[in-house]
């Protein structure tokens, strides 16, 4: 497993940071955003990504997400070059925008750039995933999930599906997205980016802010990993998704999408609600989708104890249930439940137990994680502690 | 378990009917190509446009009123293979694939308009939501009243055979009864100028004359519902995309790829658009009939994946054995797919 997010430049980072609750959230400087309500994002620094280029130097011309992903992925394969994988499932929502919006602006300036033909190149989502291959040498299958803000978590089911099914053995998979400014204008034109601080399931909560990064997996069947005396981290026990048709950016307040998402998960894997000891929620921190989150955690694993984690480092869209997964992994080997930050008061008829503002010390062996996109994409995975 | 297509559809620039385009098609019709125009440098390209009038049933629609025509399409499209199969999402667990390369770039490429004129305040929020890759998706399963799965696959163009092998999965695992899969794209001066700057885009060529000037780019979108079982073509073979780094490369790959199944195939349904890419084609089953749709609905990315598999489809029905699809990526790779009456 590998993890480069506005937490950490790897795994040790952002679980450090998970534990201390740190806030990573910061003034946006990339572009300008003095027209916006929101100002800030969960952002990683160059300095992190300039790591990219001590494994090649052509690292140092890619896009940041192109940089990112491959930081997880050399961190996931952490040296076992023999990890050849039958297919590669990888989420975003937003491949290289940045590059595009460079293209766009080449017309506008009116003059011709020679980096044109890499720009249009680069943006495309699948570029950053032949990036991180081609550095490998991996020259699998590439499957490019693009649900919105659940693609991550949908690259994770399908990859897990894919396994399970013995259509592959071996799997890399995970997801990514960069900030950019098409996006950062999106939720700020949405009225859905908050101008203070995101605080997920707070009565008095404003919307989200933004985030960045990559998480990528090496997922292969148990028995080829204990067979081999690998280091198993987590086993996925269980994945569903939905389709809300209510409207194209807003849930319906039922909660029904989340709930069949969650149930559909909950019987992929056997389990019931009851067992879910730690909810990773998708709690971007808007008014419609924390009341419709609640209102189907409430009803499939009422009592388990909730944490969105998007108020430490933002919302990273197509990363978000990629990275938000490695935190579950990550607080089930370091036995705390990450904190929901900038939590002050609960919200009127939701019934849930946050972890507010400091981590919890337990260790949780079965937790679920949920991602909700535009669309009315829904999805949720459940993850099961290793057996020491 | 092999997968069945049990029905049909498209929105293309010779039309929406199947049996009407796809004898139009290996009539050689090549429509007059229309033209966008880049605002900032004036240079036009040819486009080849679906007529509007084509998928009006759906525009009015509450839900896609507002949307970009690259959701018309592909409800349109949906609509058509859905009836082909009667199939009725109502009745059936139905699933959904939807792939696409370049997406909804008309309302990407108006909203960073706004805000690259203006500022990241000034994007407008009906713009935004359908920016998304996966919007066109949720148009369809809403309009069709789809609230299973969805999933939503981007790729160069063999994302189309990349979401067959999705749909098969999802067959396989019993998540579905059917599941529906869709492409479409619709045409913009910024993609148009994206390809030209790879020296993919013709200023008027025509394939018949093998001189390789340039794709003429489409617009439109293509459906197929797959079942597990039932009548229909089935999908015989699969290969998903596998990277190439130069022609010569894909050529061999492609070889490799079709090898087990090119033997005998009567009917090659191709991925050219006069392009240098169609030489990656050159040594698939050289003696087979071989049929360009792109000739006629212009290079239209994964919805062409997929017109092309309606193509073998049609053909099959009409009586050929079976069908050879393959497929060369603009973005370095290659797959391939066979269907067997």
């Amino acid at each position: 497993m590998g993890c480069v997010s506005p937490l950490g430049p790897d795994c040790a980072g952002a679980a450090a940071a998970l534990a201390d609750a740190r806030d990573c959230v910061s003034p946006v400087e990339a572009f300008d955003v003095s027209g916006c309500k929101c100002r800030s994002a969960g952002q990683i620094p160059d300095a992190w990504l300039d790591r990219a280029a001590s494994a090649t130097r052509r690292a140092r011309r890619w896009n940041r997400a192109s940089q990112m992903l491959l930081l997880a992925a050399i961190e996931a394969l952490g040296g076992r070059e023999d990890f050849a994988p039958d297919a590669v499932v990888i989420g975003t929502t937003s491949g290289g925008m940045t590059f595009g919006e460079a293209f766009y602006r080449m017309f506008e300036r009116g003059a011709r750039d020679r980096r044109a033909p890499q720009w249009v190149r680069d943006y495309m989502p699948q570029q950053p995933v032949r990036d991180a291959m081609g550095v490998f040498g991996f020259e699998a299958p590439v499957r490019i999930v693009s649900n919105a803000c659940a693609s991550g978590t949908n690259a994770l089911g399908a990859a897990f599906h894919l396994v399970r099914s013995g259509r592959a053995r071996r799997v890399l998979c995970g997801g990514y997205d960069a900030l950019c400014e098409l996006v950062f204008a999106g939720f700020s034109s949405l009225q859905a980016a908050t101008e203070e601080k995101c605080r997920p399931f707070d009565a008095q909560r404003s919307g989200l802010v933004l985030g960045e990064g990559a998480a990528v997996f090496l997922l292969e069947p148990l028995a080829d990993a204990l067979r081999a005396n690998r280091a198993v981290l987590a086993e996925i026990a269980g994945y569903g998704a939905s389709t809300d048709n209510h409207h194209l950016t807003q849930p319906n307040p039922d909660g029904s999408g989340p709930r069949r998402a969650m149930e559909s998960a909950l019987t992929d894997a056997g389990w019931s609600g009851g067992e879910i000891e730690y909810v990773n929620a998708h709690g971007t921190a808007t008014p419609f989708n924390d009341a419709c989150e609640a209102r189907a955690l409430a009803a499939v694993c009422p009592g388990a104890p909730v944490s969105s984690t998007k108020g430490q480092m933002g919302h990273s869209l197509g990363a978000a249930g990629a990275i938000e997964a490695a935190f579950c992994v990550l607080a089930m080997r370091g036995g705390f439940l990450p904190a929901n930050v900038n939590f002050r008061a609960p919200d009127a008829g939701v019934a849930l137990d946050i972890v507010a503002n400091t981590p919890r010390r337990t260790r949780p062996r079965r937790v679920l994680s949920n991602s909700l996109g535009f669309g009315g994409a829904n999805a949720s995975l459940l993850l099961e502690a290793a057996e020491s | 378990m092999k997968a069945r297509i049990h029905g049909v559809g498209w929105v293309t620039p010779l039309g929406r009917d199947p049996a009407a385009v796809w004898q139009a098609i290996q009539a050689g019709a090549t429509p007059r190509p229309g033209e966008l125009t880049n605002p900032f440098t004036g240079r036009t390209h040819p486009i080849r446009r679906v007529d509007p009038a084509s998928v009006a049933d759906v525009a009015g629609r509450p839900r896609l009123r507002r949307s970009s025509v690259i959701s018309h399409f592909a409800v349109a499209a949906a609509l058509d293979a859905l009836r082909d199969a009667g199939c009725d999402p109502a009745n059936e667990r139905v699933a959904l694939v939807f792939a696409a390369t370049n997406g909804g770039v008309i309302y990407t490429r108006r909203f960073f308009e706004d805000v690259s004129k203006t500022g990241a305040h000034a994007g407008s929020p009906l713009l935004f939501p359908e920016t998304v890759y996966n919007a066109p998706a949720s148009h369809v399963a809403a309009a069709l009243g789809m609230p299973g799965i969805s999933t939503t696959l981007v790729n160069d163009a063999t994302v189309g055979v990349e979401a067959i092998a999705a749909a098969v999965e999802l067959l396989e695992s019993d998540a579905c009864d059917h599941c529906l899969v869709v492409a479409a794209e619709e045409a913009d001066w910024v993609i148009c100028e994206a390809y030209a700057t790879w020296r993919l885009t013709g200023e008027a060529p025509t394939i018949e004359t093998k001189r390789e000037s340039g794709a003429i780019f489409g617009e439109g979108s293509a459906a197929v519902l797959l079942g597990a079982d039932g009548n229909g073509p089935e999908i015989a073979e699969l290969h998903s995309g596998t990277l190439f780094r130069s022609i010569a490369q894909a050529r061999t790959k492609l070889v490799r790829i079709v090898g087990n199944f090119a033997g005998d195939v009567p009917l090659v349904i191709s991925s050219a658009s006069e392009t240098r890419f169609d030489e990656a084609e050159r040594d698939v089953a050289p003696a087979a009939r071989r049929i360009a749709p792109k000739a006629a609905l212009g290079e239209c990315f994964a919805a062409s994946t997929l017109a092309q598999i309606v193509c073998a489809t049609l053909a099959i029905r009409d009586g050929t054995s079976n069908a050879l699809i393959p497929v060369v990526g603009f973005h370095g790779q290659v797959a391939a797919l066979a269907l067997r009456g």
